[in-house]
């Protein structure tokens, strides 16, 4: 025994001894910092502008543009179109130098973001962090054999403990990745020294949206033939002769090559955490807010508070990325939870007491960071609408005015076509009315939805809106009790190069069935559809879409349940080629038996047109009446319009015989029980304003024009007839906006005589500074009134009737 | 003439040819060694590579100017150097310098780097033989110097050692190249090019008298220029 232990001694000495000799022990350096992975953006793809490959539209650079341009075709993209997306581009083409500096010199984005109202997941951030260093500088090394390769580690992983990118690609291919650690061993064979390298690097074929490091390794083979320490010939060996390392790159830091991609600002993006309200992750941090829309991200606990006044409600929406991301309760002030929101659901909460109420957020798995949208709409005792908010290049003007008294509280509330609350301005008025461009009340750009308009008392008002040189187009506030069960487009022009847009909304809490009908000119059915609108959901239509029947002349939209929920608007373009001008004109109803026109032009340099549609079942015999400036009759002529038949003529068309200039308002009647809907449309001859309104039956009452245009470069004109059967002072008010008379005129009227004048000269220069409303009642007597404004110019003009206060 | 007369002019023509032999030395490409005086300052303009993904090639560049500042004459590796101070930054990087020249034939002894890079600094010291030019391709300034004088023709071949891992060593022939550059009208220029044993360039410079660094230079992928006054 003693025997066989000195002989196993003896083995496992030489056996040692040959260890020892031969082989050292492997060793492994690593960077003190790690690389992240990402996604390598093939060109092919191109998924930094196409969203292939990721999450679609808006691709990350569109986002990016979307939040410092406005457009999602923005620079950053164009300039990425060009140059980071290429159909056939080879299939190993893409961004991974670029994400690979990235990984290298930025801090990972870990988390989702709200930025500029816009989410910016994790694979945008990291996209837009790849594009940013497109233009990387970077000093580079070649490997041109195991020397390069092996000093390259030990100078950057083993001495500076910092990365390397390293080009692993083969044939011809070039793949980079930042290399963050290698393991390092060799054994001796005589002369020869045969080494085993095993590098450690960041992958980046993760999804984009993947966080933190998934690493990836490879392990290269080389020899070196020694002389003594010296190094005399050296190769790659054991499968690594085709496929080693062909250069390194040492990033420093970029100059962009986008040049709609700024480098603090991508920064200030990339690193945004979570939603703008945060810190709010109790009842004590609630944030305050207001009608609008919210995108919001659940990485905790979201509190949100509106204050309400009794009387008060407040609609509450939720969506969610899944169902049962988050739990939505709300609380009332005394902190009673009254009611839970589903996804997609609405909740509308009662103030039956004052105070703060809260919206609390409870996310079911907080780390995967849900967003949700939350839309909030407080809705307050009265409520009106400005029907059209064009999308595109338009700035918004809005004038509201009351009855004189202040008009506390007033919410305006832009929303998407769908009807969601998107923004909204707050504020209470201690004056008679507000004004003002929506840019000042943070309202703009607008989605292409409406305006809801929100106060404490009734108003009146009107919404400009204006391309700032050769558009303009309003119409005044559409109280939502003019709301109606039908509503009804009695002229839709398409012939010559006019083109019309119609549009029409489901202002009710519930969704409609509706059926849209298309007539002919002379009433019969042209064609009809069946829609169904959701609450607040808006449809747009033109004659250019191709859907409208080239017969159409007319179209009336009912509810199918009866409910008095639907409101429109028209639209009329003129022919492009020869005029830019658009006109407007709010849709509401209901029809009427007699509606009246307080001013007809019809002059060498302006042409009045008319549209009356019999909305009825029946034929109806229609009387059109031409009265002068001083109330004489003209003339009367008939036309028998059968159901749903539209006579469309220049006013004075219809009276032969009657020399059109001393045409100066129309009185339609349909007799008892007709439904007549009618609008009239004024253009100059030169083709650059045009103007349009409704007809409505004369106001009992007063009637307020909530604008003042007159200034050096904007006239505005004022008509209004006496529809009364005696003489009957009419006064007409100039006020400020605390309802204060700054100038009083009274003219007495007889029945049916109009007075027209210039806004200045009725209330005689110099106009006064404060002038911001004018007001005109006669008594009892019912008077019908218009008001017409445009550029001296002569490029824009835009009118309406003036309205009268409608709860 | 009488033999007096032609000692005189004879002697008039020896000190001509001996001052203009004189003034070829020094204002033509003869032997070169740069000048420097304490508080002198130039700038380089670094033109690294640049990585564009819509390009063709994929290159492009991005400047970083290095300020050089002759701080004086200090003691440095026990000899007596020319201590230049160089700072620069740009796109994320921020670069200061101190390098050691010996007094007695401008040749690079140490270099101590400081780089910043994202927020983080590093701090790394070169030490070059005086017998060979200095090649330092992973210093993120150019820290290459030929051997000096410079005489335009002139080729010489020096054995550098590059040290692999703990114990290895890898030794190459390096040649430098010395001619003459076309003075296109401006003062006299040196081409200076180091290639290893394969061919490859480790460094090219243009170095002008009157100048006190290279006035132009590449080494790798990185190029520079000295920036004029």
């Amino acid at each position: 025994m003693k025997r066989a232990g000195a002989v196993f001694f003896l083995i496992s000495f030489f056996l040692i001894l040959n260890v020892g000799a031969g082989q050292a022990d492997a060793l492994t350096y690593q960077a003190d910092k790690l690389p992240w992975s990402g996604w390598w953006w093939p060109f092919a793809q191109g998924g930094l502008v196409t969203g292939t490959g990721y999450n679609g539209h808006p691709a990350p650079l569109e986002k990016y543009d979307l939040v410092t341009s406005g457009v999602a075709k923005g620079p950053a993209t164009q300039y990425g179109l060009s140059a980071y997306y290429n159909a056939l581009a080879k299939s190993w083409e893409g961004m991974c130098f670029c994400w690979a500096a990235a990984a290298m010199l930025e801090e990972e984005p870990v988390h989702r973001g709200i930025y500029g109202g816009l989410l910016f997941d994790v694979g945008d951030k990291k996209g837009i962090l790849t594009a940013v260093y497109d233009g990387t500088l970077y000093n580079f090394y070649p490997i041109d054999g195991p020397e390069d390769f092996q000093e390259i580690l030990e100078t950057f992983i083993g001495n500076r403990r910092s990365m390397i990118m390293m080009d692993l690609g083969t044939d011809g291919e070039i793949w980079n990745y930042p290399v963050y650690k290698y393991d390092i061993d060799y054994t001796e064979d005589g002369n020869t020294r045969h080494y085993t390298v095993t590098i450690y690097f960041a992958s980046d074929t993760v999804s984009p949206d993947y966080v933190g490091l998934r690493e990836s390794i490879r392990t290269y083979h080389y020899y070196y033939e020694l002389d003594g320490t010296v190094i005399t010939g050296s190769g790659w060996e054991s499968g690594s002769e085709s496929e080693h390392p062909v250069s390194a790159a040492d990033p420093y830091g970029t100059a962009c090559t986008d040049p709609g991609l700024d480098y603090s600002h991508a920064r200030e993006i990339v690193y945004t955490d979570d939603d703008p309200y945060e810190p709010n992750d109790d009842f004590d941090a609630a944030a305050s807010v207001t009608s609008g829309g919210y995108l919001l991200i659940a990485a905790n606990n979201d509190y949100f508070q509106v204050d309400l006044r009794t009387g008060d409600r407040l609609r509450i929406r939720v969506d969610m990325e899944s169902p049962g991301d988050v739990t939505v309760n709300v609380y009332d002030p005394a902190r009673a939870k009254i009611g839970i929101v589903c996804d997609g659901c609405t909740t509308t909460a009662e103030a039956l007491m004052a105070g703060a109420y809260v919206i609390e957020v409870i996310p079911a798995d907080p780390s995967a960071e849900p967003a949700y949208e939350l839309y909030l709409e407080q809705a307050l005792s009265f409520r009106g609408v400005f029907p059209n908010d064009p999308s595109g290049i338009w700035a918004g003007g809005v004038t509201l005015t009351g009855d004189g008294e202040a008009l506390g509280r007033v919410i305006l509330c832009q929303t998407d076509e769908e009807g969601n609350p998107e923004r909204s301005y707050s504020t209470e008025v201690e004056g008679s009315c507000l004004e003002g461009l929506l840019e000042a009340f943070g309202l703009t750009p607008s989605l292409g939805g409406y305006i809801r308009v929100d106060s404490d008392r009734p108003l009146a008002g009107m919404y400009t809106t204006t391309d700032g040189s050769d558009l303009l187009m309003g119409c005044n506030l559409v109280p939502l009790s003019r709301a109606y069960r039908e509503i009804v487009f009695p002229h839709i022009a398409s012939v010559s190069g006019w083109n019309t847009y119609f549009g029409f909304m489901n202002m009710g809490d519930s969704s409609e069935e509706l059926d849209l009908v298309v007539y002919d000119s002379s009433g019969g059915t042209v064609t009809s559809e069946r829609w169904v609108l959701d609450p607040g959901e808006k449809v747009e239509d033109d004659r250019f879409t191709g859907l409208f029947p080239s017969r159409g002349a007319s179209v009336s939209i009912s509810t199918r349940s009866g409910n008095d929920t639907l409101v429109g608007y028209l639209v009329y373009q003129p022919p492009l080629a020869t005029s830019k001008a658009r006109a407007l004109l709010a849709v509401e109803g209901p029809p009427a038996s007699e509606l009246h026109l307080p001013h007809v032009a019809a002059t060498g340099a302006w042409w009045t047109g008319i549209s009356v549609m019999n909305g009825g079942t029946g034929s109806a015999d229609v009387g059109f009446s031409a009265y002068d400036s001083e109330g004489t009759l003209l003339g009367t002529v008939y036309r028998t319009l059968a159901a749903k038949q539209t006579l469309v003529s220049m006013a004075a068309y219809l009276f032969t015989g009657v020399l059109p200039e001393r045409i100066a308002s129309l009185k339609i009647s349909g007799g008892t029980g007709a439904e007549l809907t009618g609008l009239v449309v004024y253009g100059s001859r030169d083709g650059q304003a045009l103007s349009a309104a409704p007809m409505a039956s004369s106001f009992p009452g007063t009637l307020y024009a909530p604008w003042w245009y007159v200034s050096d470069t904007w006239w505005e004109g004022l008509a209004v007839v006496q529809r009364g059967t005696s003489p009957v002072t009419v006064v007409f008010d100039l006020m400020d906006d605390t309802g204060t008379v700054l100038r009083r005129v009274t003219r007495l009227l007889e029945p049916e005589e109009r007075i027209i004048a210039m806004a200045e000269t009725l209330f005689g220069t110099p106009v006064p500074d404060a002038a911001k409303i004018v007001r005109v009642y006669g008594g009892e007597a019912p008077l019908s009134g218009i008001c017409i404004f445009g550029a001296c110019d002569g490029k824009r003009l835009c009118g309406d009737l003036l309205p009268g206060i409608v709860p | 003439m009488t033999r007096t007369a032609t000692a005189f002019f004879g002697g008039i023509l020896i000190v001509l040819i001996a001052a203009f032999a004189a003034w070829g030395a020094e204002e033509g490409t003869g032997p070169f060694m740069p000048s420097w005086e304490p508080g002198q300052t130039w700038t380089l303009r670094l033109e690294a590579a640049k990585w564009e993904s819509g390009q063709e090639n994929g290159n492009g560049t991005g400047a970083i100017l290095l300020r050089y500042r002759v701080r004086g004459m200090e003691e440095a590796g026990g000899e007596t150097c020319w201590a230049v101070e160089v700072s620069g930054e740009g796109a994320g990087l921020s670069l200061e310098a101190t390098l050691f020249y010996r007094a007695a034939d401008f040749s690079l002894s140490i270099a101590e780097v400081t780089r910043t890079r994202m927020g983080e600094t590093g701090r790394e010291t070169w030490t070059f033989p005086r017998e060979a030019p200095a090649v330092a391709k992973f210093a993120d300034i150019p820290l290459e110097t030929p051997v000096f004088p410079l005489t335009a023709p002139s080729r010489k071949t020096f054995e550098m050692e590059r040290r692999i891992g703990n114990d290895l060593a890898f030794r190459e022939k390096v040649v430098q190249s010395v001619d003459a550059a076309p003075g296109n009208g401006r003062a006299p220029s040196y081409e200076v090019i180091c290639k290893n044993k394969d061919g490859i360039v480790l460094f090219a410079q243009r170095w002008e008298k009157g100048k006190p660094w290279a006035v132009e230079g590449h080494s790798g992928d990185r190029k520079y220029r000295m920036e004029e006054p």
